[in-house]
């Protein structure tokens, strides 16, 4: 056998445990979900009965809300924790490398337990909380910070200081390989600080930033753990989200809702990141 | 073979796999054994003095005949279990498994509502969850369903499908004395045309001993009193929070009548008639009988027949009414019904054994183990019988067998009381009109329920701003908005 056919062969075999993986576990599920969106029924009570569950959840106002606030949490989360965690990498570019340590502590948010997270979440916003208690020794009205709007912008927090350190280890990553000398020319030919990050850093950043923002997407969808754990299966409206909704359906044994939400979710997250990402591949072609 | 041509071909592998996913092909009987799974709940008897619902039993006692009468079918129980965790967690394996097509053969489930598999059974039809068993019920002609309930029997079935066999119901129901009424100068025509009547004529009398009883936890069901709740069809609710608050300020003039305390020698005088302990399955009456002029006691129609023995026994003229909603009307709630399962194989299979919960023996309770493994004997099990045609006379019957039977294992010996049940009571149909009252809506429960009744409970011990009682009936009518909506 010619060495080429004989190499991938072998490349074949190498990847076929995980592309089989990827067959049964994530694209048969995903093509069984595409079915029960244009069914009704189980068993042998399964009937075709075409876009009907979709005009139908269209017209839910639960999942119309579900959705606007899972896209207003993702519109002002990603963005927030991109520039968060980029500003305290670029502050942390030249310390990271004397302080090893430094990349674990940021971590510590990250893997702290769910129901860790969400006893700190309780004992700061909680009603017998800090900042009430706070408020209370300032003779300022309390708030149920965890039982009306203002708990999308609890949850918004809970992300952030859960998520920013992942995604400054993975921001600064991508600034360590960013050769020094070139800001050293740049500083010799008089480049300011903000030209050298916009000429330098920032070109060569598009993937990482990228990467990230996958990264920091999923994170946000992790998030729902945290928000089920102290609102429950039906919190406040402001922080009702798709993953609820989705939960809800499934306690009731209605599939083609929350088949036809995860499509439609997944259909709308898709199509932002292929845009993002033909992107981020032009801004990339530079490098060849 | 390149890469894409790899990708494609087992895309297409996928999609024929998943195709074929979910779908079962239906095996006749004579292929080979046929195995039933049959899913259902050992409720706890209605006092809570037996952890056995006496159908469970029933149920096993059923499958045992079947089993031998139909040789090649197995059938196997699955009891949910209780314990809390243990239960959640074999509810989500049972949706994972309804949502792959599979899922019990037969269900025989209490009612719905919270923590049960099924919140919303009138749903669960609507979502396809059942097998349509029209035609076979349709076709069973020796089903005798003529005696059974109709406005009942049609609460499982939408159009011209059938997907549910309702086996047991219950509706409110005041008791109350005449001479109680005389003496209170109520009049029972008009305390009987709605709950908002009954209410506004009780918080007019100013009497603890006439208001307290009439407080709506003591409800079956919480939600009765409002005609219409939920339109399936326009994935709507009907109910407004109005119609809550209105409701919800009546209950808090009912709550407002001071209560005093009598002193605790007199205590039985305002004993209801059911609340009386069991003994060994004989039925004592404890502190002896006597009750005050003011008498009112709201059970359901599942009471009827150990609230007309005990009067009956006392020598006391009876009154029963059904409480009737907010405009009038008589919703009556299923409290039993059995179901085939979508993923069923062997749907004929599974519908003959769940016709034999419809049998006489079965709905009359003749074929219930005796006492004590038969729980408490009270009220009847789970709701009236749905076959309500002579039910009176024959559940009397049975009632009065098993004292019977009970003395036998005690050596002969009665207490005083069920000597003076044996003696002076006689049952008959008249004795229980409400079993010909007309009942204007049926439904299924709601898992918004307990909550209500826990809303309604919290009345009688706070008292709340009008602005609070919105509030409180907004929350009701979001939930059940919620309720419609996600599933």
């Amino acid at each position: 056998m010619k060495l080429s056919a004989k190499n991938a062969r072998d490349g074949m075999l190498l990847v076929m445990p995980v592309t089989l993986g990827c067959l049964i576990f994530y694209m048969l599920p995903f093509i069984l979900v595409l079915r029960y969106c244009v069914t009704q029924g189980v068993g042998a009570a399964v009937h075709f009965v075409g876009m009907e569950n979709f005009a139908a959840i269209l017209q839910n106002e639960l999942f119309r809300l579900a959705f606007r606030n899972t896209m207003r949490f993702l519109l002002i989360g990603l963005p927030l924790i991109l520039v968060i965690s980029y500003a305290i990498a670029l502050l942390l570019k030249k310390e990271a490398e004397k302080h090893k340590l430094l990349k674990s502590v940021l971590l510590f948010p990250y893997i702290m337990p769910v129901v860790g997270a969400v006893l700190v979440v309780d004992l700061v916003f909680g009603k017998a909380g800090l900042i009430n208690k706070v408020l209370l020794a300032l003779g300022l009205p309390l708030r149920d910070w965890l039982g009306s709007p203002a708990s999308f912008w609890v949850a918004v927090s809970l992300y952030l200081w859960k998520n920013t350190g992942y995604s400054v280890i993975l921001l600064l990553s991508g600034l360590m390989t960013i050769p020094a000398d070139q800001y050293a020319a740049a500083q010799i030919d008089g480049a300011s600080g903000f030209a050298q990050f916009w000429h330098i850093t920032v070109p060569q950043m598009w993937y990482s930033v990228f990467f990230t923002t996958v990264f920091s997407l999923i994170n946000a969808f992790k998030c729902f753990r945290e928000i089920f754990l102290i609102g429950g299966a039906h919190p406040d409206e402001s922080v009702y989200m798709l993953q609820h909704f989705i939960n809800n359906c499934f306690e009731n044994l209605n599939y083609p809702k929350l088949a036809v939400a995860s499509v439609l979710l997944g259909a709308v997250v898709t199509a932002a990141f292929a845009l993002m990402y033909s992107w981020v591949m032009r801004k990339e072609r530079f490098r060849g | 073979m390149n890469i894409r041509k790899l990708f494609v071909t087992l895309l297409s592998i996928s999609i024929i796999l998943a195709s074929s996913c979910g779908c079962k092909d239906a095996r006749r009987a004579n292929e080979g054994p046929v195995t039933l799974r049959l899913l259902t709940e050992d409720y706890p008897d209605s006092y809570g003095l037996s952890d056995t619902n006496p159908l469970s039993l029933v149920v096993r006692h059923l499958i045992n005949e079947y089993e031998t009468a139909h040789e090649g079918i197995n059938i196997e129980l699955e009891m949910l279990p209780s314990a809390p965790e243990e239960r959640e967690a074999r509810l989500e394996e049972l949706r994972t498994e309804i949502m792959s097509g599979g899922g019990p053969d037969i269900y025989l489930l209490q009612g719905s509502g919270d923590d049960t598999l099924f919140s919303d059974a009138a749903q669960a039809m609507r979502n396809g969850l059942f097998y349509d068993i029209h035609t076979l019920y349709e076709s069973d002609d020796g089903l005798g369903k003529e005696t059974l309930v109709t406005a009942v029997m049609d609460a499982g079935a939408i159009g011209d499908a059938r997907y549910i066999l309702p086996m047991r119901y219950n509706f409110p129901v005041v008791y109350t004395t005449e001479t109680a009424l005389k003496a209170a100068g109520l009049d029972v025509e008009n305390i009987s045309i709605s709950v908002n009547n009954l209410y506004d004529t009780l918080a007019a009398t100013d009497d603890p001993d006439w208001t307290r009883y009439a407080w709506p936890w003591y409800y079956s069901n919480s939600l009765c009193v409002f005609p219409e709740i939920i339109d399936y069809e326009t994935q709507s609710v009907s109910l407004t929070t109005g119609e809550v608050a209105e409701y919800l300020r009546r209950i808090q003039a009912l709550s407002g009548v001071e209560i005093t305390y009598p002193p605790s020698s007199s205590w039985d005088t305002y004993a209801s008639l059911s609340q009386y302990p069991v003994n060994d399955g004989i039925v004592e009456f404890q502190k002896g009988s006597g009750f005050s002029d003011a008498f009112l006691y709201v059970g359901g129609l599942d009471e009827a027949l150990d609230v007309t023995i005990v009067a009956q026994a006392l020598n006391m003229e009876l009154v029963m009414f059904p409480l009737r909603s907010v405009d009038g009307s008589l919703v009556a709630n299923v409290t039993y019904w059995g179901a085939v399962g979508a993923g069923c194989e062997h749907p004929e299979a599974a519908y003959d054994f769940l016709r034999l919960m419809l049998m006489e023996d079965t709905q009359w309770e003749l074929n219930r183990p005796s006492v004590p493994e038969g729980g408490a004997r009270g009220r009847v099990a789970a709701g009236w019988p749905v076959r309500a045609e002579g039910s009176a006379e024959i559940l009397w019957d049975e009632y009065r067998g098993r004292i019977s039977a009970q003395a036998g294992a005690s050596n002969g010996r009665l207490t005083r009381w069920a000597r003076q049940i044996l003696q002076t009571v006689d049952v008959t149909g008249a004795d229980i009109p409400l079993i010909d009252t007309q009942i204007d809506a049926v439904r299924f429960g709601l898992p918004e329920e307990d909550g209500f009744r826990r809303t309604l409970m919290d009345l009688s011990f706070s008292n709340p701003s009008d602005m609070d009682l919105e509030a409180l009936a907004r929350d009701l009518v979001e939930g059940l908005r919620r309720h419609v909506m996600e599933g």
